[in-house]
């Protein structure tokens, strides 16, 4: 192992710690997105758990459609791409296509989460809220609070759009950008537990 | 910024992930759709396995996790995670399956 690893190291003086902050902010994050997973993980056990109580009502059979999901799970992939190709652009500090990446991002992000709110709609206003069943409740707690994320992204990314337009590419907003791809890239990587998990075996047990 | 993951991507790399994500994504969903009726089992530990694999993709991809010395400390924290969520979700399984089953033990004549 090289001795490669200042993220606990905070002595350092001059430019080179401009670049550690940036380096100890990012683990930082990530030790958030880890504890974040660990939530998530509280969340996907309790839908295990409660995934055959459907006290009467309906089944992941009857209410989930398999095609609209995965336009959906199509649309946060392809997100999670152009953030990555954004974040490539900033490295250049290529303002231009920087802000068409995260463009593309934020209108891929409002398609996944206005679809949706719409398939939570369509099932609340047919009575099949959380209070029908545990298994509703357990499911929309787990979807919910995923889409939440992707909200709170969203929001994050509009306001780094607006940075960039007001600053440019600074060290602080690249520091920002950097977590904000992990971000993002973090809440794909649950998605494909949710769409595995609740969708695909949902309507197949 | 050896500590910082988004700084080891390139266009291969994203490009990459794209495309295994969503060949594995396609298999998942195409399993389900258009697959033959498959043993319940034998169908969820096929797409748990799919979804492993997709989720080790993306890591390594798009969060640029790998098992390099510049990576160990994203790659401690993100294994010792593991460890809790295992402990988490194995555990709850375990003791729920165990409590129905006691309960109804009673109830069932």
């Amino acid at each position: 192992m090289t001795p490669a690893h200042p993220p606990l190291e905070l002595a350092n003086t001059g430019r080179e710690q401009d670049h550690d902050s940036v380096g100890l902010a990012t683990f930082g994050f990530w030790l958030y997105l880890m504890t974040d997973c660990v939530l998530f993980a509280a969340l996907f056990a309790t839908y295990a758990v409660l995934h055959q109580n459907f006290a009467g009502g309906p089944t992941g059979k009857d209410l989930f459609d398999i095609p609209y999901v995965f336009v959906e799970t199509l649309c946060l992939l392809l997100s999670s791409t152009s953030v990555g190709l954004a974040l490539l652009a900033m490295q250049r500090l290529d303002r231009t296509r920087l802000l068409y990446g995260l463009g593309l991002t934020v209108l891929l992000g409002v398609g996944f989460i206005g679809m949706e709110l719409h398939e939570f709609f369509r099932l609340l206003s047919a009575g099949n809220g959380p209070q029908r069943s545990g298994f509703l409740s357990a499911f929309f707690t787990l979807v919910g609070t995923h889409g939440l994320h992707v909200t709170v992204g969203l929001i994050w990314m509009i306001n780094m759009i607006l940075q960039i337009g007001r600053r440019g590419i600074t060290l602080p907003i690249r520091s920002r950008l950097i977590r904000l791809s992990l971000f993002w890239h973090f809440l794909d990587l649950i998605w494909i537990g949710v769409f595995t998990l609740v969708y695909l075996m949902g309507v197949r047990s | 910024m050896k500590t910082s993951a988004a700084h080891h991507g390139s266009l291969r790399s994203y490009l990459g992930g794209f495309a295994a994500s969503l060949f594995l994504t396609l298999a998942s969903f195409g399993l389900v759709l258009y697959g033959p009726p498959l043993e319940p089992s034998f169908l969820f530990g096929t797409l748990a396995l799919l979804a492993i694999l997709q989720i080790t993709v993306q890591i390594y991809f798009f969060l640029h996790v790998d098992t390099s010395s510049e990576q160990l400390w994203h790659l401690l924290p993100l294994l010792y995670t593991l460890l809790i969520v295992i402990l988490l979700v194995g555990g709850t399984l375990w003791i729920m399956h165990n409590a129905n089953l006691h309960m109804m033990s009673g109830m069932d004549p």
